[in-house]
């Protein structure tokens, strides 16, 4: 029987500096490692401890994946400082992810903010790799400053893939020509029908919460509006406690919820 | 089927078990009546107390566990398990015997503890079983059942493991004979004790009662939350004590080349239990978190696994350094 708690040993094959504070881990693990877009792992930094990472990269990608991992709380700031080829443990996929059969035949919108784009990335470049199931993928981006902007170097591709790409900075540079503001103010600038559409949301707190208000107001249904939760989630599989959520727990229910499941917590935006 | 059987023969019969078994059974200590590693002196085993200061938990989920390896597990026999620590099984089999997500450490103990189970004959002040529908004798998740009647033990079975065990015995010929039914006096007992509970607690709202008014109570009895938070110390005895939390944190002491991680309990009632990297911490406030203890036990865990996560053992009020009396908390917040 599988032990639930112990991790598979990996490699951190490449660090990429994504902005500040912000970078990406290439990650082998010893083993071939599957997992579903929007499922989330526990990454060990041996002797240290572990935090909840959903993978940035392709689930199509078998050998490896890859983690974006802003610098924040105790683990986050460890992994900042390591280098590549030092051991790390894997455990999971863990969790339920976006639905993308249910997103089929569908125009699919993406909102994120921030580093809330890392999990967005992996359902971008699933929805990418099979492109003629959906009817457009849209994807609205927003960060502090254009400096603040991860994946900088990838936007092209997908553009040039066919997603419409929509970005805006809070304070732009003198460089910047595109959309200016929190990242609300370009679902005004897209066209979709709400009925035949559907939506991934992940970012900060409060943009999740200003984001999901704008984007019922726009006639999204809570059940087509996907938020990508964040709690604490320890040992990831529906047990330790720590992620409790209403009767749900992140980290088995979730981390994808649909607003539907649960706009009625008095805790869903903290 | 009821097995009966001298006590004479059930005491020696215990004895030869000690080596196979590690076997754990209620004994007074320093004024207490708590579990105790069996070794000699059977007769002074108290099989029919309330319940033991430790709850029966504790033998399927230590407090601190290695989790990374699996060293072999050691037959355990637990004897003296009451009906509101077994009835707190049902959330944690739930929540750890997940078909898809099964905890290996806790499904080897269950299957590697045998379980037996007693009436209540005594009852203490924060007993409260009944009032959440479980009655003051066992009636599930135990492998055998035993009475204590005089001169004489009655043990019956609840599981194969039970049956097997009973056949041993049978085998061993210490049974003196077998009966359909337990005798007269042991029912009429049972009746009484379940009625001085019930009328010990009448004030008390049902478990779907209770619900409603925690449920209720979020957002519009904060001044009640407040007050009684007010002697909360977040030390967690409440949780250690209780039979159904069962809240960890992984812990990782990995050595350079070793993975390992140990599974300790935690508590909710512990600053900083879902803080989260970004700093962000829905238990901050410590009234909401003193509140989410009867949320989570009367409203979120029912909702979820069917199973309600108090069985009314009444050992965090028994524990409580400030002297918190949960179910006090329960009817100041359903007025």
């Amino acid at each position: 029987m599988k032990n639930i708690y112990k991790p598979l040993k990996s490699k951190i094959e490449n660090i990429v500096h994504e902005s500040p504070g912000i970078k990406s881990f290439v990650l082998k693990p010893d083993e071939e490692f599957r997992f579903d877009t929007g499922q989330f792992i526990e990454l060990t930094l041996p002797g240290f401890g572990e935090a909840a990472f959903t993978p940035s990269s392709s689930p199509f990608e078998k050998k490896r994946f890859e983690v974006t991992i802003m610098k924040a709380g105790y683990v986050t700031s460890l992994f900042h400082d390591i280098k590549k080829g030092i051991p790390v443990g894997v455990r999971g996929p863990y969790g339920a992810g976006y639905p993308v059969k249910q997103f089929e035949g569908k125009d699919v919108l993406i909102l994120g903010g921030g580093v809330g784009l890392a999990p967005l990335r992996s359902l971008l470049l699933t929805l990418v790799a099979q492109k003629q199931n959906y009817k457009r993928i849209i994807l609205c981006y927003g960060a502090k400053t254009p400096s603040d902007i991860i994946y900088k170097d990838q936007f092209k591709d997908w553009e040039k893939k066919g997603v419409q790409i929509l970005r805006s900075v809070d304070k732009p540079d003198t460089s910047w020509q595109e959309t200016v503001g929190v990242v609300t103010v370009l679902l005004d600038k897209i066209k979709v029908d709400t009925s035949k559409a559907v939506v991934a949301v992940c970012g900060p707190p409060v943009m999740m919460k200003f984001g999901t208000f704008k984007l019922l107001e726009i006639g999204f249904k809570p059940q087509s509006i996907y938020l990508s939760m964040e709690r604490n989630m320890s040992c990831g599989v529906g047990k330790c406690g720590h992620c409790a959520f209403g009767p749900y727990f992140v980290c088995k229910d979730g981390p994808v919820f649909t607003y539907d499941q649960i706009k009625d917590f008095p805790d869903v935006w903290l | 089927m009821f097995y009966y059987l001298d006590k004479s023969e059930w005491n020696s019969y215990l004895l030869s078990l000690s080596k196979n078994y590690l076997i754990y059974a209620p004994f007074q200590n320093n004024g207490f009546i708590d579990f105790q590693l069996f070794h000699d002196k059977p007769e002074t085993i108290i099989y029919h107390s309330a319940k033991t200061i430790t709850p029966l938990k504790h033998f399927l989920f230590p407090l601190k566990e290695k989790v990374t390896d699996q060293p072999a597990v050691q037959k355990v026999m637990v004897i003296g398990a009451k009906s509101c620590d077994l009835a707190a099984l049902d959330l944690f089999d739930k929540i750890f015997l997940d078909d898809q997500l099964m905890d290996d450490f806790y499904r080897r103990r269950r299957e590697n503890t045998l379980i037996i189970g007693t009436d209540c004959h005594s009852v203490d002040k924060t007993c409260h079983c009944t009032v959440y529908d479980i009655k003051p004798f066992p009636e599930k998740n135990c492998d055998l059942t035993l009475v204590e009647n005089k001169n004489e033990v009655i043990l019956s079975s609840m599981t194969k493991a039970g049956e097997m065990f009973l056949s041993q015995i049978s085998g061993s010929g210490r049974i003196k004979k077998k009966d359909e039914k337990l005798p007269d006096s042991i029912i009429k007992t049972r009746k009484e004790i379940g009625a001085r509970i019930a009328k010990a607690n009448r004030t008390l709202p049902n478990s779907k009662k209770t619900q409603t008014v925690i449920d209720h109570s979020i957002g519009k009895k904060d001044k009640v939350w407040k007050k009684y938070a007010s002697t909360c110390v977040s030390c967690g005895a409440c949780v250690i004590s209780c039979p159904t939390c069962h809240c960890f944190i992984l812990l990782d002491t990995s050595r350079p080349g070793v993975m390992e991680k140990i599974r300790n309990h935690d508590a909710c009632q512990y600053p900083g239990f879902e803080k989260m990297a970004s700093g962000v911490d829905p238990l901050e406030k410590h009234y909401i978190r003193f509140r989410n203890r009867y949320v989570c036990k009367y409203v979120n865990r029912p909702q979820k696994f069917k199973s309600l996560a108090c069985t009314g053992c009444g050992r965090c009020i028994d524990t409580c350094i400030g002297k918190i009396d949960k179910n006090e908390v329960i009817l100041a917040c359903s007025r």
